[in-house]
């Protein structure tokens, strides 16, 4: 259960892994536009359950849409490329740097 | 620069659960997810120090990181102890349990 209050920005340092996305902005035009659930990441990329199948995306160039706690939050793919794991800890630290 | 620990603490706790509770999803349809799932959980405990919620940690087969279910796993009460057989690679896990009497 979430019951805190977590701000949306924090996206950077949460779980992506079940969350809605679309690609809204891509350098590549076959990506672009892609929409689905996040089933999985790795440091530089995700992965998401479309209708088509499962498609691995890089999170480097890309930005993305994603639905967290039911308010979009439109978030830079260069700044989520980390591992999974360390994203807590550097995604706060890029948060902070980003906010001065 | 310095950390907000608990806060790092709080976003990974509700993490955890995430992870956990897609792990338990998806035991049936696919199962290799569900496994991957469970080592991402761990990871995170690991690096920033959390424990893994009582109710999850004895369903985790520590060997294989598979979320153990109703069809993965056999669960049967074998010499005072409840015995849980992981049917993916064959692990077994066992908790004791005592009457009064065998406390003595």
């Amino acid at each position: 259960m979430i019951t805190t209050r977590i701000k949306p920005e924090y996206i950077v340092a949460h779980e992506v892994i079940g969350l809605d996305v679309e690609v809204v902005e891509s350098p590549n035009k076959y990506t672009k536009g892609i929409r689905g659930k996040v089933v999985d990441e790795t440091q530089n990329t995700i992965v998401v359950k479309t209708e088509k199948g499962e498609k691995r995306i890089q999170k480097r160039n890309n930005v993305f849409l994603f639905k967290f706690h039911g308010t979009p939050v439109r978030v830079k793919g260069d700044l989520i490329a980390f591992r999974p794991d360390d994203r807590v800890k550097k995604g706060l630290q890029m948060l902070k740097r980003w906010k001065r | 620069m310095r950390r907000n620990k608990q806060l790092e603490r709080r976003i990974t706790r509700e993490r955890i659960e995430i992870l956990l509770k897609q792990a338990m999803e998806n035991i049936q349809d696919n199962p290799d997810r569900s496994r991957r799932y469970v080592s991402l959980a761990k990871k995170l405990a690991l690096k920033y120090r959390i424990k893994i919620p009582k109710q999850y940690k004895k369903r985790i087969c520590k060997k294989c990181n598979s979320f153990l279910g109703a069809d993965n796993s056999l669960t049967r009460l074998k010499n005072k102890c409840v015995t849980v057989i992981c049917l993916t690679c064959g692990n077994i896990i066992r908790i004791p349990y005592y009457g009064r009497k065998d406390r003595k």
